[in-house]
């Protein structure tokens, strides 16, 4: 550890940062009597798993879906391709965000926080 | 005494009918560690307590997910950083919002009137010399300086390249040592 061998000349190896008297003896103790429930503990899982997955389970369901859709519907897969597939994204994102809203049961402002965050990973 | 096996903590963990006790297991293994880690980045003790203390219940909250994929430690450590890093940031939004345009400053004003530390000025000075660096390279150095953690320990908590530690950790003791130059 030759590098900072400088800094520890000029500054020592005491530890300056002191603590209570039997401060490590009992904190052991006083953290376990804070901590909630046992079954809080697992819930978090359960909870973050399922509202992760749902929205890509239905966005995938509406993909399916819409390509089948428009596949059936359009005849004309020449000039027109480029306003199809506008057109297809724009159904996508809009159906996507209402039925997420409907099926998720979250409040605007709950989805807005989740995919700002997901957005954010 | 039964010493720390991480394989059957582990496995206490993942049982919900087991899983406190397990992690009595952890909080007695790793609290000490934990909390040094943590006051070299929030320096006061009581801040220190804290953040400590969020920490681990964050971590009881998010025990179900851990799949063992990493070791406890540096999943704990993970928790334990990101909850001192949100600790200050928040501490100095509120300093801001006083009109108060240098927040470090402040932290080392409260640090020298701490009752739990017992340094002199020169140990001020290095505190001080700390705070003046990036982040990364604090981390890097808080883990090599004071635990004297291997390089390829610290890759596996920071999830960087060894070499990039180096590099980092060169970087930051010059910048510190330059910091005393210019003070004598």
């Amino acid at each position: 550890m030759r590098e900072g061998k400088k800094i520890r000349e000029r500054v020592g190896h005491q530890n300056s940062f002191d603590v209570p008297n039997g401060y490590f003896e009992h904190l052991p103790e006083r953290i376990m009597s804070v901590l909630p429930d046992e079954d809080k503990a697992f819930a978090t899982e359960k909870v973050s798993l399922w509202l992760k997955v749902r929205p890509w389970v239905y966005m995938a369901a509406l993909f399916v879906g819409a390509a089948l859709i428009i596949r059936v519907a359009s005849g004309n897969h020449g000039a027109n391709d480029k306003d199809a597939s506008y057109a297809y994204e724009e159904v996508i994102l809009d159906e996507y965000l209402d039925i997420s809203l409907e099926k998720a049961q979250m409040g605007d402002y709950a989805l807005y926080v989740y995919l700002t965050e997901n957005g954010g990973n | 005494m039964q010493s720390y096996d991480e394989e059957k903590v582990i496995e206490l963990l993942s049982n919900p009918e087991t899983v406190r006790k397990g992690f009595e297991w952890i909080v007695n293994q790793y609290s000490e560690q934990l909390y040094w880690q943590i006051r070299r980045i929030v320096l006061i003790h009581e801040d220190a307590d804290d953040v400590l203390q969020n920490t681990f219940i964050k971590a009881w909250n998010y025990i179900g997910s851990f799949r063992g994929d990493a070791k406890l430690s540096t999943w704990l450590y993970r928790i334990a950083y990101n909850e001192s890093i949100t600790f200050l940031n928040n501490s100095k939004e509120q300093l801001r919002k006083v009109e108060i345009d240098d927040p470090d400053n402040l932290i080392i004003n409260r640090l020298e009137s701490d009752v739990y530390f017992s340094g002199d000025k020169i140990q001020i000075h290095l505190q001080k010399a700390v705070l003046e660096l990036p982040e990364k390279q604090r981390e890097v150095f808080r883990l090599r300086y004071y635990d004297e953690l291997p390089y390829e320990d610290i890759s596996e908590l920071t999830g960087t390249t060894v070499g990039g530690l180096k590099a980092s950790y060169h970087h930051a003791v010059k910048k510190i040592e330059k910091y005393f130059e210019e003070l004598d």
